[in-house]
């Protein structure tokens, strides 16, 4: 299992807003994250405090990256912090490493929230932003294409059909429906679960070969 | 194990649902269920745990995104805020309200299911009370802007839950507390009007008649969204999985006040 260090940025976290750019940037130190919700477990709220510090502002990179908006984003961290000291007892080191964990809390509640925030706007949006689907897939092919390219993980997935780890990308990394998927590719929204099964399957395969 | 559940035991079954789980693909309604499931099926939650084991990757290469200042003020409010309903703070003023809204809507609590014009008069009648009678903390305040009253089956009042103004301050009043186990705890639910959708609004605290909750930006859009709040018997602490038990002990219709105003009137 591959680990990772963290290395915190005290003078971003004092920033207001503002995304930095450090995509080569790993999560450092999973140690120190599964030690300080060990901590978080005995009711340790400094170290719920060092937790935030060291994990917020990437959890805060993938709630945006879902939500897409600053306010949904800082909102959806919120929640889901609160959730995660709450559930500390939930966390088992020897089930899943600490961020993922934190960071899988994070994405499903972003999701939750983008579901929602759509239905209520959905007068809104009915037209697609093409623009902005197709920032994603150029972003999607660039993920495929260089930032994992010494990863199983980019491997396996640049071994897909082009149009199944789109969509496997586009839901996962931007939180877009089935239906939304399918009316980007002008496709069934069957031919789109087959494509996300298929390709779910086949990476399965390829990542457990 | 039923029929129903052994299914989800199937090899197929669980590989399915914890790949479209973890990638976001399964609808809200199928994801939460899943998720539910999950605590009570190891494979389930063992496979869930190794695809987003496998998937993390896309998520420690996504750029941060340094938090807001107010975020972590407000993680910090809300945790003292639970710490101290958990240390069964009392707040001032209780009694008094209690007394009142006690006599009052056991009054009304039988027979607004039938006389609902009759019951949304009556009601302004609570309002304008509660609005005259504030606890400490609401008399900075704002004038009553949403309330819901929750009645059991018998249409009895339990708990009347409102909002001042803008402030984005909950304040509940806990006539009849519906009987939980030591091992049970009741939280509060909004209803969407947009989605039929049930969120938490928190777990009620034990042994409190007055509460009051400061409420996220979040939980306040689900405020001015709601159609209904209800209340549920839940394992101690509160629903582990987002969504609301089937024992609903309590619900009421959640009213703007301007709105009442208006329908008053005509």
């Amino acid at each position: 299992m591959t680990k990772y260090v963290f290395v915190p940025n005290e003078e971003e976290l004092a920033q207001s807003d503002g995304s930095t750019d450090e995509m080569d940037t790993p999560i450092k130190n999973q140690e120190e994250l599964t030690q300080l919700l060990s901590l978080c477990k005995l009711g340790d709220r400094q170290a719920f405090g060092r937790l935030y510090q060291k994990a917020a502002p990437r959890l805060n990179g993938i709630a945006y990256r879902i939500t897409r908006n600053v306010d949904s984003a800082n909102e959806v961290l919120q929640e889901a912090f609160i959730q995660i000291w709450q559930n500390k007892n939930d966390y088992h080191a020897h089930k899943s490493e600490a961020f993922t964990w934190l960071a899988s809390i994070v994405r499903y509640r972003a999701y939750d929230r983008l579901r929602y925030d759509k239905r209520r706007h959905q007068s809104d949006t009915v037209e697609f932003d093409e623009t902005q689907l197709q920032t994603i897939k150029q972003n999607s092919e660039q993920m495929l294409g260089a930032e994992f390219s010494e990863q199983a993980l980019n491997s396996c997935l640049a071994k897909l059909e082009q149009k199944q780890s789109q969509s496997i990308l586009m839901a996962y990394l931007y939180g877009y429906s089935r239906e939304e998927i399918s009316a980007y590719f002008d496709s069934p929204l069957n031919t789109i679960k087959s494509w996300i099964r298929r390709g779910l399957g086949r990476l399965q395969l390829c990542l457990n070969g | 194990m039923s029929q129903r559940l052994e299914r989800y035991h199937h090899p197929k079954v669980v590989e399915h649902l914890a790949s479209q789980y973890v990638v976001g693909a399964l609808s809200p309604l199928v994801h939460r269920r899943t998720q539910k499931l999950a605590r009570d099926i190891a494979p389930l939650e063992d496979k869930i745990n190794d695809w987003q084991h496998q998937l993390v990757g896309l998520d420690q290469k996504t750029p941060e995104l340094p938090p807001i200042e107010q975020t972590w003020a407000n993680i910090n409010e809300q945790l003292d805020c639970l710490e101290n309903i958990a240390n069964k703070h009392q707040p001032v003023g209780v009694n008094e309200t209690k007394g009142f809204l006690d006599s009052l809507l056991s009054m009304f609590g039988g027979k607004g299911h039938q006389l609902a014009h009759a019951f949304s008069i009556m009601l302004i009648f609570v309002l304008g009370y509660v609005v005259m009678q504030p606890t400490e903390q609401q008399s900075s305040a704002d004038p009553l802007s949403y309330v819901a009253v929750l009645t059991d089956e018998q249409e009895q009042a339990q708990l009347v839950a409102s909002t001042y103004g803008e402030s984005q301050k909950l304040v509940l009043n806990i006539i009849n507390r519906p009987e939980v186990t030591d091992e049970e705890d009741l939280e509060l639910w909004v209803v969407s009007k947009t989605d039929r959708e049930a969120r938490s609004l928190g777990v009620v605290p034990r042994d409190l008649t007055l509460v009051e909750q400061q409420l996220t930006n979040a939980q306040w859009r689900l405020i001015k969204d709601s159609d209904s709040l209800i209340l549920t018997v839940e394992d101690i602490g509160g629903s582990p999985f987002g969504e609301p038990s089937e024992t609903i002990v309590s619900r009421g219709l959640c009213v703007r006040l301007q709105e009442w105003k208006t329908n008053a009137k005509t």
